[in-house]
């Protein structure tokens, strides 16, 4: 059964989002990483890019395809997450420790929230996909 | 989708693919993990979706030497060989493993991707050459495994007491009820098991009970790219010839075969080569390869090794391209720089 950790928010496009003290952090969910099988190449985005709700901020490659990642806010990337870029299977591992991709500043945090998925509701649009 | 027999064995441990219509697996723990398995210690991969076709009678070799480029009629029994079977135009229908079995017997093992196209055709040649032969598909009643590693030979004595040591490459063995034979396709030692379903899978779980890591098409295929070894239906099919593959060395023209005349009259204006990135990129088939400012090619098959950690890939480049030449590779609106050589990519 994937994890799905508590305190954080859920896109649709199984990123997650950490909201800490105005800067966000984003990364990919466990079922994200469990699809996609052995993380190789990761294209994060560059720092001072701005990025907007659910639109493609970056991408993740694994053997067997490309993704896109979703940017789960409307923001400007502050700081992107060098691990990933060194060992990039972390993002499998540890996807919302170690794994993380990137933070940025968010723009319109309190609008955009309410669109984002609880850990329940996260939970229920896994379970009617196919098995993780 | 169909299953093989072993499928149970590991239904609640895989992440499946729809290979050609069989629910196969694609990798069990990770692609990288099941892959440097194989090249370091021990990997066992279910093959039973391959197609088996045993060839019996006594126009057996006869009929095989007109149907495939080798000349199976030369091989001794317990020898192996690879080859392709050719249609009228010298284009390569599927490529395959001739085991000779006995005076009037072989195992021919070809590609899932082709049964259809293969059924149909070797019962129409031998038909249309008069050759009397029983060609018998034993389906779901057979399986197969592959057994690929530095220490395969050594686990498989440990599991089933059959030493394959002095079992030469290329040569097979029965043993109890299975025929093991050395060979593979992953360039590394090892053997593949052939026999009824139970018995084969009692052998794959007692390797799986050893230690052996269990390995999906995701590993087959990184596997067998670092050693340039061509798949049928992705980088080669009817519209290919063997010269196109540089595989001459595969034909046998002191025999008469279907396609050898076409062949006489074919020089081929491109040829398959490899192609190995700078940069840690994944390389895949239909990425455009540009070789000079008019001349492009793309890749028929890519990825990511391993053990290189550097893109390969196979391609079909015009005959002025030579190995050497560098080259760039398109990847979503970026391009890396490459250089043209001839596989393996990894020394064995």
């Amino acid at each position: 059964m994937s994890a799905i950790p508590e305190g954080i928010l859920y896109s649709k496009e199984h990123e997650w989002v950490r909201v800490e003290h105005g800067v966000c952090t984003v990364g990919i969910t466990d079922y994200a990483q469990s699809k996609l099988g052995d993380v190789v190449v990761v294209d994060l985005p560059k720092v001072g890019a701005r990025l907007e709700y659910m639109k493609p901020a970056c991408s993740i490659e694994s053997f067997k395809a490309v993704s896109d990642v979703y940017s789960p806010l409307s923001g400007t990337v502050v700081e992107v997450n060098p691990e990933v870029s060194k060992d990039p299977g972390v993002v499998n591992r540890d996807p919302y420790g170690k794994g993380w991709l990137f933070k940025l500043k968010p723009e319109r945090l309190e609008e955009e929230v309410k669109l984002l998925l609880k850990p329940e509701e996260y939970r229920r649009l896994i379970e009617g996909l196919s098995d993780a | 989708m169909v299953r093989t027999p072993l499928y149970p064995v590991y239904a609640d441990r895989a992440r499946f693919i729809d290979f050609y219509g069989w629910e196969m697996p694609l990798w069990f723990s990770s692609i990288e993990r099941e892959h440097m398995a194989v090249r370091r210690n021990a990997g066992v991969f279910d093959i039973s979706h391959m197609k088996r076709t045993y060839v019996r009678g006594k126009r057996a070799a006869d009929y095989l030497d007109y149907l495939c480029g080798a000349k199976p009629s030369a091989l001794k029994k317990g020898r192996l060989a690879y080859t392709h079977v050719l249609n009228e135009r010298g284009g390569i229908i599927d490529d395959g493993i001739v085991f000779r079995l006995a005076e009037d017997e072989f195992l021919f093992v070809t590609n899932a991707c082709t049964t259809q196209r293969m059924s149909s055709w070797m019962t129409e040649v031998a038909v249309r050459g008069g050759f009397e032969v029983e060609l018998e598909d034993r389906g779901g009643r057979e399986a197969m495994i592959a057994l690929q590693g530095p220490t395969s030979l050594s686990v498989l004595k440990d599991t089933t007491g059959l030493d394959m040591v002095s079992v030469r490459k290329f040569e097979c063995v029965p043993y109890s009820r299975l025929l093991v034979s050395r060979s593979g396709y992953t360039g590394e030692e090892g053997v593949e098991i052939v026999g009824p379903s139970q018995d084969v899978l009692e052998v794959f779980e007692g390797l799986l009970g050893k230690g052996v890591e269990p390995c999906g098409l995701g590993s087959r295929d990184t596997l067998r790219l670092e050693m340039g070894y061509p798949l049928a239906c992705v980088d080669f099919n009817e519209e290919t010839n063997p010269y196109e593959m540089d595989a001459q060395r595969f034909l046998d023209f002191t025999k008469k075969f279907i396609g050898r005349e076409a062949l006489e009259n074919l020089k081929p204006t491109r040829l398959l080569k490899g192609v190995i990135t700078d940069d840690r990129v994944v390389l895949r088939g239909g990425y455009t390869v540009e070789c000079s400012p008019d001349v492009r090619a793309k890749l028929t098959s890519g990825t990511l090794s391993p053990v290189l950690g550097k893109g390969i890939g196979l391609g079909f480049f015009p005959t002025s391209v030579e190995t050497g030449s560098r080259v760039s590779v398109e990847i979503r609106g970026k391009t890396y720089s490459a250089t043209v050589v001839r596989p393996p990519f990894i020394k064995k």
